[in-house]
């Protein structure tokens, strides 16, 4: 049997995290040409970013409560509808097929194919709290700024993936629009009802279990402002109300890296 | 037609020199065997055809080579490598032109080679690629707006990047013009001069006997017939035509099917002479890959459905 250095031919050694970002480098420069993912990308959170500049926000609680729901909103505008048609596009267009036959991994590939609309979402997720900010809304506090960095990137991913499993129960991409809306309702829906203040108690509790809703409270709750939108209880002075959120945040985000395992797909739907 | 596996002393014999050694493979969707039971062997530096009608088991035997498909037994080994394992290492070391793949539409021929460049292990020259295939002079034009064709080539440009031990080629000429053809044809003559070891599958006969050093007919995912090109064709009788005129008696039709070619044609000659007969319109020819491939899947009996659905 012949071994793999039969041909004395030009080799180099690339790593895992070099593929990984060529890849992202290569899908961010093809977003940017693709006018309606672009489209996606931008027009959503420019509309959330105009609709959180003219609400009425007032105390420093409610503008808290604001950067929450607005960074969700508009993540799951962009980055978990993006994801839904680029995870499409690229398997209809044989797209995956074809960066299978290349040296990439099945990880790498899918991680540098999903790393920009990420990214997308953390910067989005900046915009939106620079813009309250602007309006004299609260910055995280010095304890608030991990967790509140950790709920945006994992609520980022979270998206993506969400976005991935919807794009592998649709056979297109018109159907898989149609299928990425019921879950964009029901989370901006549960986003805005969550900072509603005259919502009661049980109520919000529930809604604190709407996927990635748990993300507003988190925001809300990391900011100086410090008051969270639902009373959570601490556990022997240890599990916070953030940790609970976090908790909450990292089960949906790994149903969802579950469910687009799962559900995934190479090739187009026969 | 017989059904032909490696014996022991061949497979002592090039055990050093397989690129490709498959041992039993089996590949199953659900009850269904696409593939069933094949043994196959490609050694360095040889043009491998595998030949058969759409359906065979082809595209399906390529995957579980690539590690794409799983398979339901035998043993497989490409480069000294089991691709169920060492997938990273064997595509490496290996080029592929799948049947049905695709580009980023937004891509250019040239961004869509640096994106490969930039993964690869293996150097290249993208300019030099793109000129080998024939696409030097629509190097910036979208992927969407080619032709089938230049997608095809830009397919092969992919696969022959960085000249790999090992070209996986599946139906590579399907749906090319006859100029791209003849350029995928020179270009898969240049690698195996080069020392790349060619595995292709086809169900154009010609492409087979153009550049195949051995080929494998392969027909409901098994192995019908393999072998060197002049190894397949003995295994069907030449034949010899030729209408024979003696004066004053009617024209007579000679149709002779041989495997003794030279020995019968001198036959009849002879008799010719001997008679003093004229023969027009002699024509001796071997037996074609075309008449070998049909025969193949004329004697394989149509499956009943309950051995279908055993299956």
């Amino acid at each position: 049997m012949s071994t793999l250095t039969t041909n004395a031919r030009q080799r180099r050694t690339v790593t895992p995290a070099q593929r990984v970002l060529r890849l992202a480098r290569f899908e961010t420069q093809m977003l940017v040409k693709q006018r309606t993912t672009l489209l996606t990308l931008l027009s959503g959170p420019l509309a959330i970013l105009f609709l959180v500049s003219v609400t009425p926000g007032g105390s420093p609680e409610a503008l808290a409560a604001l950067i929450g729901m607005g960074v969700v909103v508009v993540m799951a505008v962009t980055s978990h509808l993006a994801a839904v048609m680029l995870t499409v596009n690229r398997r209809e267009a044989q797209v995956l097929k074809r960066l299978r036959t290349s040296e990439l991994s099945s990880g790498e590939l899918v991680a540098g194919m999903y790393l920009p609309l990420v990214v997308v979402g953390v910067v989005e997720a900046f915009a939106v709290l620079a813009v309250v900010v602007g309006r004299g809304g609260p910055l995280p506090d010095a304890l608030g700024w991990a967790p509140w960095l950790a709920g945006v990137a994992i609520a980022s991913v979270g998206f993506v993936a969400a976005g991935a499993a919807i794009a592998g129960m649709a056979g297109n991409a018109e159907k898989a629009n149609w299928a990425a809306v019921p879950l964009l309702f029901l989370i901006a829906a549960a986003a805005n009802m969550l900072t509603v203040p005259v919502l009661p108690e049980a109520m919000r509790q529930v809604l604190l279990l709407v996927p990635f809703t748990s993300a507003v409270d988190l925001l809300a709750r990391t900011s100086s402002a410090g008051v969270g939108l639902v009373e959570l209880p601490v556990v022997a002075g240890v599990v916070s109300p953030v940790l609970v959120d976090l908790a909450l945040l990292l089960a949906w985000t790994a149903v969802s890296v579950w469910l687009a395992r799962r559900l995934w797909r190479w090739e187009p739907r026969g | 037609m017989t059904t032909t596996a490696a014996t022991p002393a061949e497979r002592t014999r090039t055990a050093d020199d397989l690129v490709v050694d498959v041992r039993g493979l089996v590949v199953a969707y659900g009850s269904f065997r696409a593939v069933d039971g094949v043994d196959l062997d490609v050694r360095r530096g040889e043009v491998f055809a595998l030949l058969g009608t759409n359906g065979a088991g082809k595209t399906s035997t390529l995957e579980a080579l690539q590690g794409f498909r799983p398979r339901a037994a035998g043993q497989v080994d490409v480069l000294g490598e089991d691709p169920k394992v060492s997938t990273r290492r064997i595509r490496a070391a290996s080029g592929v032109m799948v049947q049905e793949a695709g580009f980023v539409p937004e891509a250019t021929p040239v961004s869509a080679l640096q994106l490969w460049a930039s993964l690869s292990s293996r150097v290249d020259d993208v300019d030099a690629v793109l000129e080998r295939v024939g696409l030097a002079h629509r190097r910036g034009v979208l992927v969407k707006d080619l032709s089938g064709g230049e997608r095809r080539r830009l397919d092969l440009a992919l696969a022959v990047w960085g000249a790999p031990d090992l070209i996986v080629l599946d139906e590579p000429t399907a749906g090319l013009d006859p100029e791209s053809r003849a350029t995928l044809w020179g270009l898969v003559r240049e690698l195996r001069d080069g020392g790349t070891t060619v595995l292709m599958t086809t169900h154009h006969l010609e492409e087979a006997e153009q550049l195949a050093d051995r080929v494998a007919i392969m027909h409901r995912g098994r192995i019908a017939v393999r072998g060197t090109l002049a190894e397949v064709l003995d295994q069907r009788p030449a034949r010899i035509t030729a209408v024979r005129r003696l004066a004053g008696r009617p024209d007579e039709q000679v149709d002779v099917r041989t495997h003794d070619l030279q020995g019968d044609l001198l036959t009849l000659l002879l008799d010719a002479q001997r008679t003093g007969a004229e023969l027009h319109r002699l024509r001796a020819t071997p037996a074609s890959l075309d008449e070998v491939f049909h025969s193949v899947v004329r004697s394989t009996p149509e499956p009943s459905t309950a051995e279908e659905a055993s299956r």
